[in-house]
């Protein structure tokens, strides 16, 4: 199963280490590319797929390591001759301008210039370079067309002219399928196949396992920072790529504590917005239901549409078996509903205010009389909750900016804590916090739920997920792509269902799953 | 995922002990206006010493209540808005429509020509209505169409202007810019009464300062307006309805501004269309001297009073001594930009703070 490495290797990068702080992200990653060879590069988020990407396309500068072109040492001090040497990096998120024509896209910074008069710009051969690249890539766009009229994937392909017109060798596409059809996504694929005839290496980023299948020759895994193995991709089952991204026990403890699961406090039924498709779930007193996916998958969409903070085109909420009317943050409190959100720094916490304006602030009314705010009553509030969570250090007066992201986290929480919410949706709540402070937080989590509260928790990190909750649901491309109960936990279940697959194991297969592999993306 | 790692690494589990530097520079900054009205009126008595008679003084402390009044709206525009880019150009305009609308409905106009004759009371009332409705026409466009409040309100200035012209030409029955010149006992008040050697509108801007000070400390709409200011996500997300604090407090500056042109229009016993053009300069001055950050979420109701006095402290010195009116549009224009530029530096300096502190 493992591929040999390659005789004569287009690119190498060999023991690249790097490090944040004193947290290492990379530990001797080694990686090859062969001429005209399509190199999937698999992982789950936070493996260290950015990092390394960053890394080859002189983004970041490694701690140790080299990196070989042609069998030459390189050195990037920039992107700028990363691209020199022949390397292009397609992000996720295009970086054309959409104002612009697409021979002005295609030599941004670099238009032709006049023979003799070099300040004017010589706009003949502009055009007729860009459509002669434009022809190699049998790609039917005039080089006159504003970017923005393109679909995506046009743009997409306006991306990989710009870095075959800079003499690109290695071209590195960053989940290029993201936001593709299945009818773009052939067309980009027949490119692909091209630039591999051409001799051009590509480096393919996806979470998709099935397309890595399709267009690649091989796929290296890197976990935690480390490889894997290197497959050969085309007979290299799904399952045993997803099996091998995971491939770890659980291996932190999370003293999850079991508690009576009561009545239904929460049903959403077929909500829409222009993020998620049809999405219905239930969950109960003193349940801490998990919801699990790919970044971008409609997991914090689905909290800000059920908390009101982002308008719903579809679908209905009940609270408590009523149905209630979430049109705003306002109305989502006022049926006891309570968010912290992803960005804790932007939409949690206000980090010019103290701990105790922030503990107050979804809840005014309760520290009022007369239309009056009574000061001394909401201090001694926050100073009690700031004691009872611990933050540190535990004072009402603290200007929550000046705390640590676990202590501000938990600022977050005692606003929710102090308003008495009663569903209360948690997004990626220990993201950036500490060990100490992620165990306080998952401790409250379960003494909420032990109360009798509903918690819901979004989290990229499986085993925090799985440690933590009752019940998973897995999402994928904006739909609830499948439900597991607590006895059927497992990472490898979970990737399948976020990457679009169903687990080969037989499970209790969710109530909208579509019958193909891929969810349509019409 | 490189940017958790990154995160997670750069924390540091112990809190940086606090310090009571934060509220400090608000009132270093308070303290420092009323140095500053203390060494400029030194300097203004040196050259003329008139400047400290008491006509001279009773003349500084009504303008200085008519920008103040005018400047509370400002401020509270733009500590609820600032981080949308909160502002509002259309108080100058704002104010002579104001003034236009509540002596032409008087009718007591010399040479009047419209047919309606009002009591000053219900005249006052109906044009503070208009300004505070179109000021909530500048906020709901604002809130609901996401437009820039510096397009949105250099709009309603024209419009504002246009209406002044349209109010006018109706009270003379001409088109000409002549203004209507008329006495009455309700705009002397404005303009003339004084309480022992205090102006009467000077005790009404106490008041009014003294009132919008409690609504923002000590309610939790006043708190909500400082949030709003600091990050509109945050405010909705606490459930704060945005687009209704947005649309008040723009009504708010309009009514106060529509207040601030029938002061105007008192103490000239006139109401011409040109009024008031070009004060958005000295309201803003106000505000923003004062201490109220044009980013939002900061200010203080005192330090928009001492910069009324500040401000119109200056302009009366300038033309007692009498430098001419482009040199004192030089010398105001020059003071605004430096007080922004204050802002920024104090910005910068408590972001770093919180950047080290959370680092």
């Amino acid at each position: 199963m493992v591929a040999s490495s390659v005789p004569q290797p287009l690119l190498r990068m060999e023991g690249i280490t790097k490090s944040y702080g004193n947290v290492q992200v990379l530990h001797g990653v080694d990686l090859e590319v062969g001429r005209g060879e399509v190199l999937g590069l698999l992982g789950e988020n936070g493996a260290g797929k950015s990092t390394l990407l960053n890394i080859l396309n002189g983004v970041l500068q490694r701690d140790t390591g080299s990196i070989h072109i042609d069998g030459g040492p390189v050195e990037f001090a920039g992107p700028k001759q990363a691209q020199d040497a022949g390397l292009a990096f397609i992000h996720q998120e295009l970086s054309v301008l959409p104002y612009l024509t697409v021979a002005e896209n295609v030599f941004l910074g670099r238009l032709p210039r006049r023979k003799g008069l070099p300040w004017l710009v010589d706009w003949a051969a502009c055009y007729r370079q860009a459509g002669e690249i434009l022809e190699r890539l049998a790609v039917k766009i005039d080089p006159r067309t504003i970017v923005g009229r393109l679909g995506t994937a046009e743009q997409e392909l306006v991306e990989i002219a710009k870095a075959l017109s800079m003499n690109a060798r290695i071209i590195t596409m960053d989940e290029p399928t993201a936001s593709l059809t299945e009818s773009e996504i052939e067309r980009l694929f027949t490119l692909m196949r091209a630039l591999k005839a051409d001799g051009v290496s590509v480096l393919y980023v996806s979470h998709r396992l099935h397309e890595v299948a399709e267009i690649c020759d091989r796929a290296t895994i890197l976990r935690d920072g480390k490889i894997v193995n290197t497959v050969d991709a085309r007979t290299t089952s799904s399952h045993t790529l997803a099996t091998m991204m995971v491939g770890r026990e659980l291996s932190e403890l999370f003293p999850k504590t079991e508690h009576e699961r009561g009545r239904e406090t929460l049903r959403v039924s077929n909500l829409s917005t222009p993020k998620l498709k049809d999405v219905s779930l239930t969950a109960h007193r003193g349940e801490i239901l998990g919801i699990a996916g790919l970044v971008g998958s409609g997991r914090t969409e689905l909290a800000r549409a059920v908390f009101g903070a982002d308008p719903i085109t579809a679908g209905e909420i009940f609270v408590e078996g009523e149905k209630v009317r979430v049109d705003s943050p306002g109305a989502a409190i006022r049926n006891g509903i309570g968010l912290v959100p992803e960005d804790r720094k932007h939409q949690g916490a206000v980090l010019s205010m103290s701990n105790a304006h922030n503990i107050s602030l979804a809840s005014l009314s309760k520290v009022s009389r007369f239309g009056q705010l009574d000061r001394g009553g909401e201090k001694q509030a926050a100073r009690k909750l700031v004691q009872d969570l611990q933050v540190y250090p535990p004072r009402a007066e603290q200007e929550t900016g000046r705390l640590s992201g676990g202590n501000q986290q938990k600022v977050v929480l005692a606003k929710w804590l102090f308003a008495g919410s009663k569903i209360l949706i948690v997004d990626e709540p220990t993201r950036g916090v500490d060990v100490g402070a992620r165990a306080a937080i998952h401790g409250l989590l379960n003494d909420l739920a032990g109360e009798g509260a509903t918690i819901i928790m979004i989290s990229s990190d499986l085993p925090e997920v799985m440690g933590m909750s009752d019940r998973i649901l897995v999402m994928h491309e904006g739909r609830i792509a499948g439900e597991l109960a607590r006895e059927d936990f497992s990472e490898e279940a979970i990737v399948m269902y976020a990457s679009g697959l169903e687990p080969t194991r037989d499970l209790e297969p969710a109530r909208d799953l579509e019958p193909t592999i891929e969810g349509s993306n019409a | 995922m490189s940017t958790s790692v990154v995160e997670t690494a750069g924390r540091k589990t112990e809190a940086s002990k606090p310090k009571a530097g934060r509220r400090l520079p608000v009132q270093g900054q308070q303290l420092a206006l009323v140095v500053l009205i203390v060494l400029l009126a030194a300097g203004f008595v040196s050259r003329s010493p008139e400047f400290l008679s008491l006509s001279s003084i009773e003349n500084l402390l009504r303008s200085a209540s008519m920008f103040g009044i005018v400047g509370l709206g400002m401020t509270v525009v733009i500590i609820a808005t600032g981080s949308l880019g909160g502002i509002d150009l259309s108080v100058g305009s704002m104010m002579a429509l104001g003034g236009a609308i509540g002596a032409g409905l008087l009718g007591t106009a010399f040479s009047a020509a419209n047919p309606v004759k009002l009591p000053a009371v219900l005249a006052v009332l109906i044009a503070l209505a208009v300004t505070a409705i179109l000021g909530a026409v500048s906020g709901s466009l604002i809130s609901r169409l996401k437009l820039a409040p510096f397009a949105v309100t250099l709009g309603m200035m024209s419009v504002a202007r246009g209406l002044t012209y349209l109010m006018i030409a109706w009270a003379i029955g001409s088109s000409n810019t002549a203004g209507v010149t008329f006495s009455d006992p309700l705009f002397d008040w404005f303009g003339l009464t004084n309480y022992g050697p205090v102006p009467a509108i000077t005790v009404l801007f106490v008041v009014l300062a003294a009132l919008i000070a409690f609504v923002l400390k000590a309610t939790p709409f006043g708190r909500t307006l400082f949030v709003l200011g600091g990050n509109a996500d945050n405010a909705r997300l606490a459930g704060i309805n945005v687009r209704r604090t947005v649309v008040i407090v723009f009504a708010l500056s309009g009514l106060l501004a529509g207040l601030g042109g029938l002061i105007l229009t008192g103490r000239l016993s006139s109401a011409s269309p040109l009024a008031a053009t070009g004060y958005e300069l000295e309201v803003i001055m106000v505000a923003v001297i004062g201490g109220t950050s044009l980013s939002g979420g900061r200010g203080s109701i005192l330090g928009t009073v001492l910069a009324a006095i500040l401000v119109s402290e200056i302009d009366t010195g300038l033309d007692m001594m009498n430098v001419p009116s482009f040199n004192q549009y030089l010398i105001k224009g020059t003071i605004l930009v430096l007080a922004v530029v204050l802002d920024k530096v104090y910005q910068a300096r408590s972001s770093r703070k919180l950047a080290a502190a959370s680092a």
